[in-house]
């Protein structure tokens, strides 16, 4: 070093500054804090700004407007104006019902079947919870689709369902469309989210506390309501919370079942705004739904009164005896099996009958066709759409679909494991906190409002990035977006995990912070990064409220070009993706699973 | 060989002063034991010393070289700092096998690969464990792991070994075995070694010098011997010493042949100690004698309890609301609640101030 002419003590000082901020975790934090600040803070701020200026499409709607000049316009339209019952309230209503319909019956039936699959002497506990999670591996809309196929009467739908042509009993419309369907149809999807949040909750449940209760005495009735029912409910609480803010931002079911019978609720009416170009108007929708879930997230840390509760445990396999269910054991497993059949079994199998149906309208055998699968176009059947397996587009979207998963998969669990080690590492300190709150926002945002959020972004270049809109690679930033608070939580613990004195060792013996990355860290937090890998790919593969605004022909999904059919009426080649679709995800999670022993509840975090 | 010097250290952890202006000299080829009890900054000092934590003040020098100085803004990072170090847990890396685990530091540094395999075999021989290269961490004992973590340690050939409570994972009877098999390593490889321990004995046993520590601080450094002969000051006598000391208040006048001793139920005469006014007197249980006769010198005490250890009785005994224990070696029978005469030897007691808390002035003996 040269003589420098600054005070003598700065140097010193500097040197140890430099030193300091140059440390592995700090310039990680502060790369990934840019990186979460251009996916999370930049695209909501962007949205709030969108609803209080005026637009370029304002200029039909209201006279004399400059595009860029604030105003409180799009506020003022959506909640008080002619058009707000229609806009706002009715679709406010319409969610509240659905989605607290969905969170009871999804919680009451996931905690049962989780307390009967951990607690009880339940016989076949293991296939049962194998085949009990595989609704949450599925897209939600796929038994909606069923629903339909079953359900859906002739005044309405246009011909007849399954359940008419069998029976000739015309459907009430209230049972083919509308709220019940859609709170039926969702709770048997979300119902798996609380079964795999809440038995992990009970696993790791400590039986001591449980026989402790016991030898005082206690009853088994009273071990259940008094020690169990108390222990786990952050648990219980927080899947209630997240199946609310998940159903409310949910959009192809309400979709499905909703808009025929014109009972929108806000996702689908956001939806409906923004294909009219009416983004202000849609974005505004999207802060409500925000706000709401924020609300009711703060709403449960208040009750429980325990900061993070959403954050699950995870079983570390305390054995105890099983409460015998005695006289009703298998009275509860008959109920149990035909529950299952009817959620994930049933909806498949109509699925698949309906994907054979030449004639949409028959249900006769001599109907069954394999033209949706594998059949040349015919102008003469559905417009000249052929079978999945021939057409073009079904191989590009099922590309499209793999891609997206996985390229989501490797840069989310990777992302969560450098997440980690900077929060880990940094722990105490406001970068590491500053990371772990922007890094948990998109868990308040409802998948929909998420996407709309993202339309707005990236559409022109913005200071290193360029523009993205309508490219592949928004739905991966997208995608990797929103899986941000489920991948710094599982790498967080994966990190947590690994514990300081293993690098520390290295650092002693001389190893840089890239050799300890390579050789220590990422080979340490592998079961980590292969769950949370599992998990990402799973649902970027099944994702639709996410993407569905944001694709356009060159880079549809799967999910979203059956979106496409089954919004134009195509049902067959619809039901034909849908069950495609299944077959890929169930394949990678055996693979998976097979080769590498990782578990979908792992990835969920914690 | 390699000599560490602290000079005025503070470190903070937040507003928590976990080390408060410390200073500490190891000289080359010592073995310094860091002991105190939890939460004494002990784990701290060793691990700014092996350059894993930076100090907020103060300099460290390793063979006068400085490795770290607040005032210079000098930190050199810990692997240039030529030690090695033994952490609590072992930290073995539980996806790399024994031979992978000892060879890493090496491998680092570049050597080429006969020499790593010939050190590494060489160790791992020396350490009785050579035939179990190709396991992994978690398949072996606890005890067998300690020993790879040691390999691990020494394979780079380091000047200064730290070790941070390695044995406290053992099991009894290993601690013990193990401890032997530490003195011996640090007498062959002359390296100087810092250890850290909150367990008494292994300070007293395994160590050239023990330095005492108490809320960041150093209370006292010293041999062995001192330490437990010569307590610095009330923490280190009731810290050091199982059964603990018997820490007593009295009144010290001056007088003819020596200070006179007044507690609350009986006198001592003839204290070489100079002393006046309240003080504590320092009494470790094996100097006091026990008469099962009445003796004119001992005062008459009863018994309270009788724990047999085999080769040592442990005897508590009590005169009013004053409670002695006393290490007993002989062979003797003794039964609860009868009476026996205690002789206190005046020139084995250690007399501290009552309001400071420091030794008056050392007894001779």
């Amino acid at each position: 070093m040269t003589a420098v002419a600054f005070p003598t003590w700065f140097a010193p000082t500097a040197r140890r500054a430099w030193r300091r901020l140059t440390r592995p975790h700090i310039v990680l934090g502060l790369i990934l804090l840019t990186v979460l600040f251009y996916l999370v803070v930049i695209p909501l701020l962007i949205m709030i700004q969108t609803t209080i200026t005026w637009q370029v499409e304002d200029q039909r709607l209201a006279r004399g407007t400059v595009p860029g000049e604030f105003t409180l316009f799009h506020w003022d339209r959506v909640f008080n104006s002619v058009i707000s019952q229609t806009m706002l309230w009715t679709p406010l209503q319409n969610t509240l019902v659905t989605s607290i319909g969905i969170s009871i019956f999804a919680l009451s039936i996931g905690s049962l079947l989780a307390w009967l699959v951990v607690r009880s002497d339940l016989p076949g506990k293991g296939y049962i919870s194998s085949i009990a999670i595989i609704p949450y591996m599925l897209p939600s809309w796929t038994i909606s689709l069923a629903w339909i196929v079953v359900f859906k009467n002739q005044r309405i739908g246009g011909s007849m369902g399954f359940f008419e042509a069998l029976t000739r009993i015309a459907v009430p419309d209230w049972l083919s469309y509308g709220p019940v369907p859609i709170i039926i149809t969702l709770s048997l999807h979300y119902y798996a989210f609380a079964f795999l949040l809440v038995s992990g909750a009970l696993q790791s449940l400590d039986a001591r506390l449980e026989e402790s209760g016991e030898i005082l005495g206690a009853s088994r009735w009273q071990v259940l309501t008094r020690i169990t029912f108390p222990l786990v409910i952050p648990a219980v609480l927080s899947a209630l919370i997240l199946t609310f803010s998940r159903a409310m931002g949910s959009f192809g079911t309400p979709a499905f079942l909703g808009n025929p019978v014109r009972y929108y609720v806000l996702s689908t009416t956001l939806y409906n705004n923004i294909q009219s170009r009416l983004q202000a108007d849609g974005f505004v929708l999207g802060l409500v739904l925000i706000a709401i879930s924020i609300v009711t997230i703060y709403i449960n840390q208040r009750i429980i009164g325990v900061r993070k509760s959403f954050v699950t445990l995870t079983g570390k396999g305390f054995t105890s005896t099983p409460v015998h269910l005695r006289a009703f054991k298998y009275p509860i497993f008959i109920i149990v099996i035909t529950f299952l059949t009817i959620a994930v079994f049933a909806p498949l199998l109509f699925l698949g009958y309906q994907s054979l149906m030449l004639n949409k309208n028959s249900y006769a055998l001599d109907n069954l066709s394999l033209h949706f699968w594998i059949g040349e176009s015919n102008p003469k059947i559905a417009d000249g759409i052929g079978g999945i397996l021939q057409e073009g587009q079904t191989w590009a979207s099922t590309w499209n679909s793999v891609a997206l998963a996985a390229i989501t998969g490797v840069i989310t669990s990777l992302l969560g494991i450098f997440l980690g080690y900077a929060v880990v590492k940094g722990r105490g300190t406001w970068l590491s906190k500053i990371i772990e709150q922007v890094a948990f926002l998109p868990y308040l945002m409802p998948s929909i409002a998420f996407g709309a959020i993202y339309l707005g972004m990236f559409a022109q270049p913005m200071g290193p990035i360029p523009a993205l809109y309508g490219t592949f690679w928004l739905l991966v930033v997208v995608s990797v977006a929103k899986h941000l608070p489920y991948s710094s939580r599982s790498g967080t613990a994966a990190v947590m995990q690994v514990g300081g004195e293993l690098e520390e060792a290295a650092v002693v013996g001389g190893a840089s912070w890239f050799t300890r990355f390579r050789r220590i860290i990422i080979p340490l937090t592998t079961a980590g990064l292969v769950s949370g890998f599992l998990l990402t790919f799973i649902t970027t593969m099944r994702e639709l409220s996410l993407i569905v605004l944001l694709v356009t022909p060159a880079t549809r999904t799967l999910p979203t070009l059956n979106f496409r059919y089954s919004e134009q009426g195509y049902h067959q080649p619809g039901d034909a993706l849908a069950i495609m679709l299944v077959v890929i995800i169930l394949f990678s999670e055996w693979f998976v699973r097979h080769f590498r022993g990782a578990q979908i509840g792992k990835g969920l975090g914690a | 060989m390699h000599s560490i010097e602290l000079r005025n250290i503070t470190k903070r952890f937040g507003k928590v002063v976990a080390v408060d202006d410390l200073s500490l000299v190891v000289a080359r080829g010592n073995f310094l034991t860091l002991l105190g009890p939890s939460g004494c900054g002990k784990t701290t000092v060793l691990r700014m010393i092996a350059g894993l934590e930076e100090p907020d003040a103060g300099n460290i020098s390793i063979d006068g070289k400085a490795v770290f100085s607040a005032q210079e803004g000098v930190f050199v990072p810990a692997a240039q700092r030529n030690l090695g170090l033994v952490f609590q847990s072992y930290a073995l890396w539980p996806h790399m096998t024994v031979y992978q685990n000892v060879a890493f530091g090496l491998e680092l540094a570049k050597r080429p690969k006969p020499e790593i395999k010939q050190r590494v075999g060489g160790i791992l021989k020396d350490l009785q464990i050579r035939d179990m290269e190709e396991r992994y961490p978690q398949e072996m004992s606890g005890g067998q792991q300690q020993r790879v973590a040691l390999a691990r340690m020494l394979a780079p050939k380091p000047g200064i070994f730290l070790l941070d409570e390695p044995l406290s994972n053992l099991d009894a009877r290993l601690r013990v075995d193990m401890r032997s098999e530490l003195k011996r390593l640090h007498r062959d490889t002359g390296a100087t070694t810092v250890y850290v321990t909150h367990d008494q004995l292994e300070a007293l046993t395994m160590s050239t010098h023990i330095a005492v520590m108490k809320e960041g601080r150093v209370r006292q450094h010293a041999s062995p011997g001192e330490v437990y002969r010569t307590p610095a000051n009330l923490f280190v006598a009731d810290f050091i010493g199982s059964p603990k000391i018997n820490l007593l208040d009295a009144i010290a006048t001056p007088g003819e042949g020596g200070t006179h001793l007044k507690f609350a139920t009986f006198d001592i005469a003839r204290m070489p100690t100079r002393a006046s006014g309240a003080v504590v007197a320092g009494i470790r249980p094996e100097d006091i004698r026990i008469a099962l006769e009445p003796d004119p010198n001992g005062v008459e005490f009863k018994v309270y309890s009788v724990l047999p250890a085999g080769s040592e009785i442990i005897v508590n005994a009590h005169l009013g609301a004053t409670s002695v224990v006393i290490r007993e070696t002989r062979d003797i029978n003794i039964e609860m609640d009868r009476p026996i005469w205690l002789a206190f030897d005046p020139k084995r007691i250690n007399l501290y101030d009552k309001q400071t808390g420091n030794l008056i002035t050392p007894s001779k003996n």
